[in-house]
């Protein structure tokens, strides 16, 4: 899988200049950049199977319970539906790699790499932000670090991984991005 | 009435802080801390409304949001704003107010003469005047009766304050700041409970504000304003002042708005006016106290009355001495606390009047003390005046008659009535929550809870405040046993000296001498006691059915003064109990609720989020005029200096036919279709059959509903032995996906198949016209673009530099064209290098109009062909159909109305005239409607105006001159029916 390359073309990334403007002690967004995204989807009766080899590959004691993530030397692996595993890293051949550990009767493997772009949000009102447009209740207590979840933002889908107290990475839809940015700085306007 | 300030008074305002306001061009002065009717009632306003249908003079009634009189338009211009309540309003320096529902003027209204009309607005009035003499005649008459109904004018200019929404959580949502809902927070805080208490005003305290009682050896204010200080100091606690909740949800979900810039003369910056909240709480807490019932009599609704605990609140709160000369009307105890306390206060009341023969001895002392004339036994038979009270006409009560005896007179400019207090049990209803009934308070309180939340105070009817007390304390202890939180079941609360609980002397209506004389119940709809016995007399007995005949309880104010002796008078007028007689439910919302905060921030450009492409910057520097298509922003044409739209597209079109063109089409549906039964699933699915398709190949692949009709199309690619990539239109993208998974889901569980959005990953671009094959084999390596090893409909894969493409030659427009799709990231730089490449070659970027042309110009199929009527025999398709195995709609579209001969089938039609037809024209034969038109434009090719259009026996018109009508244009063409392929039927062009 040839490297991606972000930066290549100025007028890819338009909501840039949204983000600096966003950036203050209450609300921090950057992009984040993920050399490769996949998505592995187990059948009923291999689901033990793409577990274990999930488990041995990323040298992890288990994989994440549903609706948590781990993160293994910045590999974040999410559970996120049942015998859907979503996998974000920053080394592009490891796409072939996790391909490879799968036969097509055991799970099938997606390349998603551009399809989604990666936020991450932090400071004191991220949740508050956050909770503008999520109707999940991002409290630690209910919502603590390592957990995910996939939900919507003003009709745009959105996945969400607690990483932190106030912050949070996420990935939105690549076409919805410039949207996503542009809800989240005017969200984030009456904060400062 | 005329009101006026009492020295050294008023616990919320602030004397040192003068604000200017205007009412009806007038202007006055206030205080911070007023609300704007007690500001005017301190500067001697009396009038402040004329009534809904008789337009009657109407002053303020209550001091809360249960004015039913005071509803006044506020600021100007874009910001105006209807129907705000006079009693709620905050004060701001510059306020701007103006009265409603008066022409010309307040003090002059024109549609007072309703009033002589009053025998013919009766209940029911639209029926019996208007509509029984037939429909010419009330046709004639809704024009003039629109007019002058409603209530306020709306704005037409788009609201330009922002208005945030929310989503909340907590673990207790405790429902009002007043004396019960304060004590249940502080008992829940000191727990470690999260708690979110919400208050409808600015202030807290509720009726504190006017009770004498001690709290713990406090005064009960005094220690209100200790509660507020702890609780807001707790970071568990959320403290939510000006915020009002008007809907009560399953699963305990609640709507509110905060006010959160209302009482400022403008927002700041980025600040919003309101903030609706969505709570989703574990459990719940309605405090939300009780509301003073009016007594009914002749003349009940002069300016002037108004209730007796709501003028204790003017002068507590606010300073306002209510009147010179009151009279108070009472038939509980209650109204005894208010007149002596506004005695002592220094406003003149001359008289109690109370129905019941006996008194309380020590309350007996005190009225005596405070030298104001008591008529025990007695009862207020009319009120008389026009614009202001003038005086009150009593007489002796009996309980068997109603009223003995003569009349006696007592001069006064203010009348309170105080006839005892109904809960506000508005949300416990609207979760559907049964009321019982209370004998001992004449009210309904909530019955037993339908979801997790408890009543409690004044809600729950514990009208005094060692009750109320009492009663918040035991759903602080029922809420932390929900929470599984230790609780102390004893918490320490001492009250003293309390004022009295008001038990009312059952009172329904007073009887009057003059048969037509206007008794009130609902006072903002203007129904009478009259209304209601005639609405009962015509066979409207049902609670529900008098209460939409009459519009009783049906204004704004969902009839909280009035629902409760509505509810007394049809008992007493079917001759039940209260109880029997029921009670209607009440609705979502509560109070009013702006659009604006439902609407929060999706308005304007974020209405809905729109979707983008990789070359969506590129579109724009280059002069693309963008159009919203299925939540894609797309271009729609790309014009040059000087032109028009039409000269645009037929520009753009003639590149492509005689040249190459390119256009990014992104936004197709994409959805990856893997696993070892991939190709079975697909021949469950398309209409046509995919089993057979070798890896390498795609194949265009139409979908039917479960009905029969065509769903939607798009191509398949086969990637590989069981992997397949479909494309779907823009529109029905998500659509099909849904279909996809719900059919696994619930259909076929057993086969092993996963399909996922791939819309986002690749960036799409076709590149179309004789020239393509040169342009991009200039360009892309790795591939061969040779006939042998690039056929139609063959997928390959190459490279463009760095980026790796897949190729399909795929034909939309009818010319040879390719369509590249590129992971999204590189999308633009293969865009950019398409164009370098294709410069020497006269490459034109070209847009959905054009690309709709091409289309329409070789008889493919769209989005209007495929409206969910068409079959695929209506667009000449049934040969696609598989004949082995069944696939969905396989069944059904074989009926005997999907195969009939006089269905609708698709033709093409060419135009005479010199503008395009339009989609959705009707065609014609000798002046009979045979079919519509779907797509139409024009076609550079042809030079002419030409569509596809849907026509009964389509095929056996071709040849043939029919009609083509617009009739809201009133346009109508002469055209030729022909074959619905325009332009290049043996598709030579392909191989150009």
């Amino acid at each position: 899988m040839p490297e991606l390359n972000f930066a290549a073309n100025q007028l890819q990334n338009p909501y840039l200049d949204l983000i600096d403007e966003v950036n203050n002690n209450c609300v921090k967004l950057n992009e984040v950049q993920f050399g490769f995204g996949v998505l592995v989807k187990a059948w009923p009766d291999s689901f033990t199977k793409v577990q274990e080899l999930l488990t041995s590959y990323l040298k992890v004691q288990e994989v994440p319970r549903l609706r948590n993530f781990v993160n293994r030397h910045n590999i974040y692996c999410a559970f996120l539906a049942p015998g859907q595993f979503i996998i974000f890293g920053h080394e592009p051949n490891m796409i072939e790699e996790i391909a490879n550990l799968f036969e097509a009767d055991i799970a099938s493997v997606l390349d998603i790499s551009h399809s989604r772009r990666c936020f991450r949000l932090s400071a004191a009102k991220s949740t508050l932000v956050l909770n503008k447009g999520l109707p999940i209740n991002l409290e630690d207590e209910e919502f603590g670090i390592g957990k995910a979840f996939q939900s919507t933002i003003h009709s745009m889908g959105v996945i969400v991984f607690k990483t932190g107290a106030d912050e949070f990475l996420i990935f939105t839809s690549a076409s919805y991005s410039v949207s996503f940015v542009e809800w989240l700085f005017e969200a984030s306007a009456e904060f400062g | 009435m005329s009101g006026y300030r009492l020295k050294d008074s008023g616990i919320y305002i602030d004397t040192a802080q003068e604000l200017r306001f205007e009412f009806d061009g007038k202007k006055y002065v206030g205080y911070q801390g007023d609300t704007l009717a007690s500001a005017l009632l301190a500067n001697g306003v009396t009038l402040f409304a004329r009534s809904f249908k008789y337009h009657r003079p109407r002053g303020v009634y209550t001091a809360g949001p249960e004015e039913p009189n005071a509803l006044v338009s506020l600021r100007t211009g874009d910001r105006h704003e209807p129907n705000c309540h006079a009693t709620t309003v905050e004060l701001y320096d510059g306020l701007v107010a103006r009265s409603q529902n008066a022409w010309p003027s307040l003090n002059t209204d024109f549609m007072a003469v309703n009033q002589f009309f009053a025998p013919l607005l009766i209940a029911g009035f639209y029926y019996k005047t208007f509509m029984g003499t037939g429909q010419k005649f009330w046709h004639f008459c809704e024009h003039f009766i629109r007019r002058a109904a409603g209530m306020g004018q709306g704005g037409l200019s788009a609201d330009p304050d922002k208005y945030e929404k929310t989503n909340h959580f907590t673990d207790v949502f405790i429902i009002g700041g007043g004396p019960a809902g304060l004590l249940a927070a502080d008992t829940l805080a000191k727990i470690g409970a999260k708690i979110t208490l919400v208050e409808e005003s600015n202030n807290w305290g509720g009726s504190l504000s006017e009770e004498e009682g001690l709290i713990n050896g406090e005064p009960a204010l005094y220690w209100a304003n200790n509660v507020v200080k702890i609780l807001t100091k707790n970071e568990k606690v959320t403290v939510l002042p000006r915020t009002t909740v008007y809907g009560y949800f399953d699963d305990n979900t609640l709507g509110a708005i905060e006010r959160v810039s209302d009482h400022k003369q403008m927002p700041k910056n980025n600040e919003p006016r309101q903030r609706h909240h969505k709570i989703f709480a574990k459990r719940v807490i309605i405090a939300t106290g009780s509301v003073e019932r009016p007594i009914v009599f002749e003349g009940n609704d002069i300016p002037g009355v108004m209730l007796a605990n709501s003028a204790l609140r003017y002068a507590k709160r606010y300073g306002v001495a209510v009147g010179n000369k009151v009279v108070v009307f009472t038939n509980n105890d209650d109204g005894y606390h208010s007149a002596i306390e506004l005695k002592k206060m220094g406003v003149n009341i001359i008289a109690m009047v109370d129905p019941r023969s006996t008194l309380d001895p020590e309350l007996k002392t005190q009225i005596e003390e405070q030298n104001i004339e008591h008529h025990p036994g007695c009862m207020v038979t009319s009120a008389k005046g026009g614009k202001s009270l003038n005086h009150v006409n009593i007489a002796h009560f009996s309980r068997d008659s109603g009223s003995s005896g003569s009349l006696q007179r007592i001069n006064a400019d203010v009348l309170l009535i105080a006839g005892g207090y109904t809960p506000t049990i508005n949300l416990c209803s609207q979760i559907g929550t049964k009321a019982d009934f209370v004998e001992e308070i004449q009210s309904f309180v909530p019955g037993e809870s339908t979801q997790p939340f408890v009543a409690c105070g004044a809600a729950k009817g514990q009208l005094d405040l060692e009750s109320t007390l009492c009663g918040a304390v035991e759903a602080a202890v029922q809420t932390a046993k929900y929470l599984n939180l230790d609780i102390d079941t004893h918490p320490s609360i001492k009250v003293e000296k309390a004022n009295r609980k008001a038990i009312p002397f059952p009172l329904t209506d007073i009887p009057s001498t003059n048969s037509s004389a206007k008794k009130f119940i609902d006072l903002q709809h203007d129904v009478t006691v009259n209304d209601l016995k005639i609405a009962h007399r015509e066979g409207f007995s049902s609670v529900e059915h008098l209460k939409r005949y009459t519009t009783m309880g049906m204004a704004a104010d969902q009839g909280k003064t009035s629902n409760m002796n509505a509810l007394a008078l049809i008992a007493k007028e079917r001759g039940i109990s209260i109880p029997e007689a029921g009670t209607t439910s009440f609705r979502v919302p509560s109070k009013p609720v702006a659009l604006g905060a439902l609407a929060g921030r999706d308005v304007g450009n974020h209405y809905h989020a729109l979707r983008r492409t990789p070359v969506h910057e590129w579109h724009i520097k280059n002069g693309a005029e963008m159009v919203d298509t299925g939540g894609w922003h797309r271009p729609r044409v790309y014009k040059k200096a000087g032109e028009s739209l039409f000269e645009a597209y037929s520009r753009e079109a003639k590149a492509v036919r005689n040249n190459v063109g390119i256009v990014d089409v992104t936004s197709l549906g994409k959805i990856d279709v893997q696993g070892p039964d991939a190709a079975e699933f697909l021949d469950r699915v398309y209409a046509n059959s995919f089993q057979k398709l070798p890896v390498g190949k795609a194949k265009y692949g139409i979908m039917l509903r479960d009905d029969g009709y065509i769903f939607d199309d798009g191509t398949v690619w086969r990637l590989g032995e069981t992997q397949f990539l479909m494309t779907t239109t823009t529109v029905n993208a998500a659509r099909v996906l849904s279909e996809l998974e719900r059919l696994l889901s619930l259909y076929w569980p057993e086969l092993k198949v996963h399909v996922s959005s791939q819309s986002d990953q690749w960036a799409g671009m076709a590149v179309a016209g004789p020239k393509s094959r040169s342009v991009l084999e200039s360009i892309i390596t790795d591939m061969s673009f040779s006939e042998e090893d690039c056929p139609v409909m063959s997928v390959r894969k190459g490279r463009i530099g760095k980026w790796p493409v897949m190729v399909a030659r795929l034909s939309f427009s009818g010319e040879r064209a390719y369509e590249i799709l590129t992971p999204r990231n590189y999308g633009l730089d293969v865009w950019e290098a398409i164009m370098d490449a294709g410069k020497p070659f006269g490459i034109t970027p070209y847009g959905t109009e054009s690309m709709g042309a091409l289309r329409i110009e070789k008889g493919h199929i769209g989005g209007p062909e495929m409206d969910g009527r068409t079959t695929l025999g209506d667009v000449g398709m049934e040969r696609l159909s598989s004949k082995k195995g069944s696939y969905i709609g396989s069944v059904l579209k074989n009926r005997h109305g999907l195969k009939s001969d006089d269905r609708k089938t698709m033709v093409g039609l060419i135009s005479d005239g010199i503008k395009p037809l339009r989609p959705g024209s009707v065609v014609l034969k000798n002046n009979e409607i045979v079919g519509h038109v779907t797509s139409a434009t024009f076609s550079p090719i042809l030079d002419k105006n030409i569509a596809l259009a849907l026509v009964r026996k389509g095929k056996k018109h071709i040849g043939e001159n029919l009609q083509v009508v617009f009739p809201l244009k009133d346009e109508a063409y002469n055209v030729r029916v022909v074959d619905p392929c325009f332009y290049d039927a043996e598709g030579k062009q392909l191989y150009a």
